[in-house]
């Protein structure tokens, strides 16, 4: 070390950019309070002999990255790219939407959707960075409350960035959604710290990791949320196997009955929520297209069935790696048709998310013929 | 495959109940740019415990006996010192740092778990962003003061002093009371602490190690000292007392952990297990012919409470006349410390912490 004379230098200003929209508020206001239940829990013994932990660690800051290093000098036009594209053909040709999509509507869907889906990445994030820094205070040992801590400031970049690339890159934005809402206030204000793991670092980030695979699919021709996805992604996949690795022995080996069937109930009731309810029904209504007769579409469009279905296909492996796959959770699961993953590579085996061939197929598809966002 | 990876609480952990709400923020713009700033610099800022400090060196071992310092009396300056061979000087040192380190280590712990706490709690933007940042810090220093101590000796149970006002922090339902019990209380503990023993040690992986340290901690008073400074005008008067009489209480705690009986007992059964009699260092001390001096040169030195912490609250619009007065009563009742108007002659906060960390000016 050379003293304060041989440090690179500093960058002591944040960065500024103008914000073309603020992000909407839920109707609720600005602020949401949700009590947070549960203890803070010192561990003494300070072992930091979980090599794989500690691994995970040091992978984490060697890995770190900030959110200056993408070039924010990339210009975005998603009107513009939609509207060069044959959008509306692929829509109508594909998707089969109620009425024909104009190339106006097709456009309004595409960059409205888009918006939609980061705007919710990015609440789910600042979700995650509540999470993660609870999972600080309650998990006892030390070498996972280093990791959450890393994890922690992992979660506030992504916070930082989303809003960046929202606010002054899309000018548009959504507030989030109800349903995601409440599941990110059922995981946060849980006392079990095992849930909060559950529910954040398996069931929320596995959804994440599988919806930026699509989004890395579908977005390729815009440089800047492809760099912003890919760094994203790679800090999701080892936020992933930290949950993984923290729960893997403590559903099969020491839980009883009566609290497997609690985490039986919690995974069965968040599976349900985010397959069912995360529809973009706020895009409708702010396009003014009656949602009861959009929503049904986005429900039964075997396309958009196989994109929520894309969803789970990291959960699903990983809640088998962790034996949660139980009877019970396994008969919820073939009810939505998500038990064809259960043989897929968890995030221990294949860390990052290969979407399924029938899906990229469709996709490519849309790609090839100019559309780049399906909903 | 993972022995202690168990969901069930072992004994070697202590639970704390935190009653706390967390607080969403779905505006996202930034409000407070001092902390964006902050935020800003943490980032840049960030270390590597294992890549940016030179482990493979080990410790000097006789760098670091002839420098090292135990509550701030200067051992190694006594006649009696020099008595001891260089086996007994090395032994004493070790385990009597090993046990103030470990103090230093849980106090990390501690800071690790309400850094996170102000992530949920605080409502705006920055600030969780800028926590964020601190969480990430705070674990790197558990994970360095670890590291030493098992260089030095073994990790030793917190004191018990050190133990509750950690516990009142974290156990805090607010999160401004949160962030003076933290940030300006246990974090000005630690700069000076970490500043005076950077300075005495000559252990250059110590020094270094330090100097990282407290440029972090630096950083970490300036979170408490911008942000309170800019929330507490805009309190109640009884917010605002709630907060002052928070902060007399969690500095009061501080001096019981620093002159507590049982720290002192815990200093002198270091002396036993490095197999010299506490009575006979207290025999000999008490012949010591130079002592005089010694306590004259300690005399005029100020603690982390009327060097730091009292001069923050001021900073931050916490001292009014009435708590200064708790504080005054407080220092007349502690003998020896009362002899000077502490309260009468409230020293200036270094303008610039960072040049401060590294001056080398004795404290105060």
């Amino acid at each position: 070390m050379s003293g304060r004379g041989g440090r690179a230098p500093c960058r002591l200003r944040h960065m500024e950019y103008t914000q073309r929209n603020r992000v909407p508020l839920p109707a609720a206001g600005a602020f949401q309070k949700v009590p947070l239940s549960g203890q803070a829990v010192y561990d003494w013994q300070y072992a930091l002999d979980e090599q794989k932990l500690m691994a995970l660690y040091e992978k984490g800051k060697k890995l770190g990255w900030n959110a200056s290093d993408l070039d924010w000098a990339t210009p975005v036009d998603s009107e513009r790219l939609g509207a060069e594209e044959n959008l509306d053909a692929f829509m109508n040709g594909v998707l089969k939407p109620p009425r024909t999509m104009t190339k106006k509507d097709a456009l309004l869907y595409h960059v409205h959707t888009n918006s939609f889906m980061l705007s919710q990445f990015l609440h789910g994030e600042q979700g995650a960075l509540l999470a993660a820094a609870k999972i600080v205070q309650t998990v006892p040992w030390e070498e996972a409350k280093f990791y959450a801590a890393n994890q922690v400031a992992d979660e506030a970049r992504h916070v930082e960035v989303y809003h960046r690339y929202l606010t002054e890159k899309l000018g548009i934005s959504y507030e989030i959604h109800p349903s995601l809402c409440k599941l990110l206030e059922d995981i946060t204000s849980d006392s079990r710290w095992d849930i909060t793991y559950l529910g954040m670092q398996i069931m929320v980030e596995g959804l994440a990791l599988a919806a930026f695979g699509i989004m890395r699919l579908v977005m390729q021709h815009e440089p800047l949320i492809l760099d912003i996805t890919t760094r994203i992604m790679a800090d999701e996949a080892r936020h992933v196997g930290f949950g993984v690795l923290s729960l893997q022995k403590i559903y099969s080996e020491e839980m009883s009955a009566a609290e497997l069937r609690e985490r039986e109930d919690f995974i069965i009731e968040a599976t349900r929520l985010m397959h069912a309810r995360l529809v973009p029904t706020p895009v409708f209504e702010r396009l003014g297209w009656d949602p009861k007769v959009w929503v049904p579409w986005v429900e039964s469009t075997p396309f958009h069935k196989g994109f929520r279905q894309m969803m789970f296909s990291k959960i699903v492996p990983n809640l088998k790696r962790l034996g949660l796959l139980t009877p019970r959770v396994r008969e919820a699961m073939l009810d939505l048709d998500l038990l064809r993953f259960e043989n897929d590579k968890d995030s221990l085996e294949a860390p990052e998310v290969t979407p399924p061939a029938e899906l990229v197929q469709l996709i490519m598809e849309g790609v090839a013929s100019g559309a780049m966002a399906p909903a | 495959m993972l022995p202690h990876l168990s969901s069930k609480p072992s004994e070697a952990t202590h639970q704390v109940r935190a009653a706390l709400d967390a607080v969403f923020s779905w505006s996202y713009s930034s409000e407070i740019d001092a902390l964006r700033s902050l935020y800003a610099k943490g980032l840049d800022r960030q270390w590597n415990a294992m890549r940016d400090l030179p482990w493979e060196g080990g410790i000097d071992r006789s760098a670091f006996a002839s420098s090292f310092t135990m509550g701030g009396f200067p051992i190694q300056e006594t006649d009696f010192w020099k008595t001891l061979g260089p086996d007994t000087q090395w032994d004493v040192a070790r385990r009597g740092s090993a046990f103030m380190l470990s103090n230093f280590l849980h106090g990390e712990q501690g800071a690790l778990m309400v850094a996170s706490q102000l992530v949920n709690a605080v409502p705006h933007m920055d600030g969780k962003f800028y926590a964020a940042t601190q969480t990430l810090d705070e674990a790197r220093h558990v994970e360095v003061f670890a590291a030493y101590i098992e260089k030095l000796d073994h990790i030793y149970p917190i004191a018990p002093s050190l133990q509750k006002l950690l516990d009142a922090t974290l156990g805090g339902d607010d999160w401004c009371t949160k962030c003076v019990g933290m940030q300006i209380v246990v974090e000005g503990l630690a700069l000076f602490s970490f500043r005076d023993m950077r300075n005495a040690t000559n252990e250059p992986l110590l020094k270094q190690l330090l100097t990282y340290v407290g440029r972090d901690e630096a950083r970490h008073t300036a979170y408490g000292i911008k942000y309170l400074g800019s929330v507490v005008p805009t309190l109640s008067p009884a917010e605002v007392a709630a907060l002052e009489d928070f902060a007399f209480e969690a500095a009061r705690m501080l001096l019981d952990s620093r002159s507590g009986p049982t720290m002192r007992g815990a200093v002198l059964e270091r002396w036993k297990e490095a197999g010299v009699d506490p009575a006979d260092v207290m025999a000999a001390l008490a012949k010591e012919s130079g002592m005089a001096r010694i306590v004259a040169k300690m005399g005029g030195r100020r603690g982390p409470v009327s060097g730091f912490v009292i001069p923050t609250l001021q900073a931050i619009g916490l001292l009014s006349d009435r708590i200064q007065g708790h504080f005054r009563d407080m220092f007349d009742h502690m003998q020896g410390i009362g002899a000077q108007d502490i309260m009468g002659s409230i020293v200036a906060l270094p303008e610039d912490l960072d040049a401060w960390i590294e001056d080398g000016a004795p404290a105060g």
